[in-house]
């Protein structure tokens, strides 16, 4: 008998700390844990109590990643609990924002922190020597993305423009204009490592999955929707998710684990809303599919990633449609009025690495007296849990163990996962 | 001297905003990465070294035990220690608002289940403190650069408002939005109330801070006085009481 485990610590790469266990005996893999050892700061704890102003301040900071998406949640669950409903334009410029937010997380993650594994490097930086030409470029490209959340967020990191009701500063026509030109920019230097990526391919792998994303058959959406689970098909509202997606608690992980409807486990992620919505995609990254042998459903966990770059393509056109929309008949409002009252208010939404829920309740003078966040990599945990076992067990038939530390964590990494916002939400005792 | 200055890069309980915020000085980051050689950052992807270093910048508030040590640990084995951002310079108590706190038992593995949330400096020595949420990325190159050149490294001696005021904005207050500018050390050049928000205090308290001044102005336009005020003050009472 040969028992043994293989932990992998401190996975780098990646937003946040995770350590995966695997534990095998006699060829058998056993058991995998992802087991999220990120210090929590229950943030919950301190958005009760706190106006329908503040909420949407403090919840954003769950995330340094993708505030932009954090932020725009937690405003629209907000406006939900107080029933205000944006008009069409506002509700085009959040999407503007939120767009800008997914290019930024997806260039981080296929770039930065994918790139490497392929090269068998370390670090984006190590490509610095042998390549400074293209480090440049990408460096270029997250600039240009970078002036147009400037633009539309007032700032990088936690972007200060989305407050309940509208935006804090209006958002003029030649703001618009600005983000329009970067935006044809960004498309002129974006489009290579795009295909380059592509072309690299991705390790073989097939395991069946049950995605999960926000549907609303007719795009790819990112604000709105219902949530549909494929293939079954199933369809909730939105002020359902309680009722399909169940928290589990592992003694092993800080950030609490989900499966759906208390027995299976479930991938979300860009790979999942293309699964589920990918009739829907821009004419230009149907093109990019086509030319690279992309079909639907991918079921090969690794294909998150190929995901993210077509949908790199696909917001690049949404967005230029939003601006070219928003600059022939601009917004004349900023922010609409509305009044405080007692409610509740839900957002089921989808940040870069997958959907995101913020769901709380307030008190009539506008103060939140309960709050729950259910983040994506939060999610995602049993799902890595089940591909990397599977993963794990057909290297092990390949008899390729010395390579399982290097190929596991680049499964992870596939995942994109981003700690920093799962190992949040742990209730104190009561 | 052509040695490269040594640094880590550290997350504590932290949202990882403030190293995002460093990865968007993009083009200005290589420039200094040629003084620079960073040889410990799980987010660049450099693996666990536990190497002697120049220079170790922090981020993020401390949580539990565990965090405690980390924190002690990356002190021993470093000449400077910078604390980046709020949480790790306040414990996140200024954006987070958590005056009041003091810790709570919660459900979580061995080593976690005491939750605090503490100012880095609360454990370890810190050299240099980059406040904000995030840390401001211009004054994080404006520190490495007085760093490499051993000279003085200010801190701001002034509050958003003067900031706000220079930048001619209409002040939020008159139009009931509340704005703890006149309360907040600036240095931030009131980046919210120049783009329609109040501000929230993200660079902690400014050294002359009339709280009362404040409760003051809320009440004269109708804006409704958050407890964490009141909190603030008392502890503010407290800690002279000490002095
Ligand atoms: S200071 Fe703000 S941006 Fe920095 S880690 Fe803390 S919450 Fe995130
Ligand atoms: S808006 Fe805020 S920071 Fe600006 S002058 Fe008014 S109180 Fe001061
Ligand atoms: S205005 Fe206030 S909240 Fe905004 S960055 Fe400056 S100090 Fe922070």
């Amino acid at each position: 008998m040969s028992k043994r485990e293989l932990s992998i610590n401190e996975i780098v790469r990646i937003e946040g700390h995770l350590d995966v266990s695997i534990y095998l005996s006699d060829g058998q893999v056993n058991r995998v844990q992802a087991k999220a050892i990120e210090g929590t700061r229950i943030l919950e704890r301190f958005l009760v109590g706190r106006s329908y102003l503040e909420v949407p301040e403090m919840a954003s900071r769950m995330c340094g990643v993708c505030s932009a998406i954090h932020k725009v949640s937690s405003v629209q669950a907000v406006e939900n609990a107080l029933g205000i409903v944006l008009p069409e334009k506002l509700q085009k410029l959040r999407e503007l924002l939120v767009i800008g937010g997914h290019l930024h997380s997806h260039v981080i993650h296929m770039f930065f922190f994918i790139l490497p594994d392929y090269y068998g490097k370390d670090s984006a930086l190590d490509l610095l020597p042998s390549d400074p030409e293209f480090v440049k470029k990408l460096i270029k490209i997250r600039k240009i993305i970078n002036d147009m959340l400037k633009i539309l967020g007032g700032s990088l990191v936690h972007p200060i423009t989305p407050v309940a009701g509208g935006f804090a500063k209006p958002i003029y026509k030649k703001n618009l204009q600005n983000a329009l030109n970067i935006l044809k920019l960004l498309r002129k230097e974006i489009m290579d490592p795009v295909r380059f990526e592509l072309a690299m391919g991705i390790p073989e792998l097939e395991v069946k999955n049950t995605y999960v994303a926000v549907t609303d058959g007719k795009t790819v959406p990112l604000l709105h929707g219902d949530i549909r689970v494929f293939p079954s098909g199933k369809t909730y509202k939105p002020n359902e998710y309680q009722k399909v997606i169940k928290p589990l608690r592992e003694k092993y992980s800080t950030a609490p684990h989900f499966l759906l409807d208390n027995r299976e486990t479930y991938y979300v992620g860009a790979i999942s809303r293309l699964n589920i919505n990918h009739p829907y995609l821009s004419d230009a990254a149907k093109e990019l599919c086509k030319e690279f042998n992309i079909s639907f459903p991918m079921d090969n966990p690794f294909a998150n990633n190929i995901a993210q770059l077509i949908e790199i393509v696909h917001y690049m056109d949404v967005a230029e449609q939003l601006l070219n929309d928003l600059i022939s008949d601009p917004p004349k409002e900023t922010r609409v009025d509305f009044e405080i009252k007692a409610g509740e208010g839900i957002a089921v939404t989808e940040a870069p690495r997958g959907m995101l829920i913020h769901h709380y309740k307030f008190n009539s003078e506008g103060y939140a007296t309960w709050a729950n966040i259910i983040t994506p990599t939060a999610q995602n945990l049993k799902n890595i849990e089940k591909t990397a076992k599977a993963y794990t067990e057909a290297l092990v038939n390949l008899g390729v163990e010395a390579l399982l530390k290097f190929e596991i964590e680049k499964l992870v990494r596939a995942y994109d996962p981003c700690l920093s916002c799962s190992a949040r939400f742990y209730k104190e005792n009561p | 001297m052509n040695k490269k200055v040594k640094v880590g890069f550290f997350s504590l309980a932290s949202c990882e905003g403030c190293y995002v915020d460093i990865l968007n000085l993009d083009d200005k980051l290589l420039d200094i990465l040629k003084y620079v050689e960073i040889v410990e950052s799980r987010i660049f992807g450099i693996p666990k070294r536990s190497e002697e270093l120049d220079v170790a910048f922090i981020e993020g508030a401390i949580t539990c035990e565990e965090e405690i040590e980390r924190a002690k640990e990356i002190r021993k084995r470093s000449k400077i220690v910078v604390a980046l951002g709020d949480c790790a310079c306040s414990g996140g108590k200024f954006m987070f608002k958590n005056f009041g706190f003091t810790g709570a038992k919660i459900n979580q593995p061995p080593g976690k289940e005491n939750f605090i949330t503490e100012p880095i400096d609360k454990y370890i020595k810190v050299d240099y403190y980059l406040p904000g949420c995030p840390a401001k990325r211009e004054e994080f190159v404006e520190l490495v650069y007085s760093l490499l050149a051993n000279r003085r490294f200010a801190e701001k001696p002034h509050s958003v408002c003067s900031e706000c005021i220079l930048y001619e904005n209409d002040c939020l207050l008159e139009k009931g939005i509340p704005c703890l500018g006149p309360i907040t050390q600036g240095g931030c050049g009131a980046l919210c109330p120049t783009n329609g928000r109040g501000c929230f205090g993200c660079r902690g308290l400014y050294e002359d801070a009339n709280i009362d001044g404040l409760i003051e102005a809320f009440k004269k336009h109708n804006i409704p006085i958050p407890d964490y005020l009141y909190e603030l003050k008392k502890k503010l009472v407290e800690a002279a009481k000490h002095e």
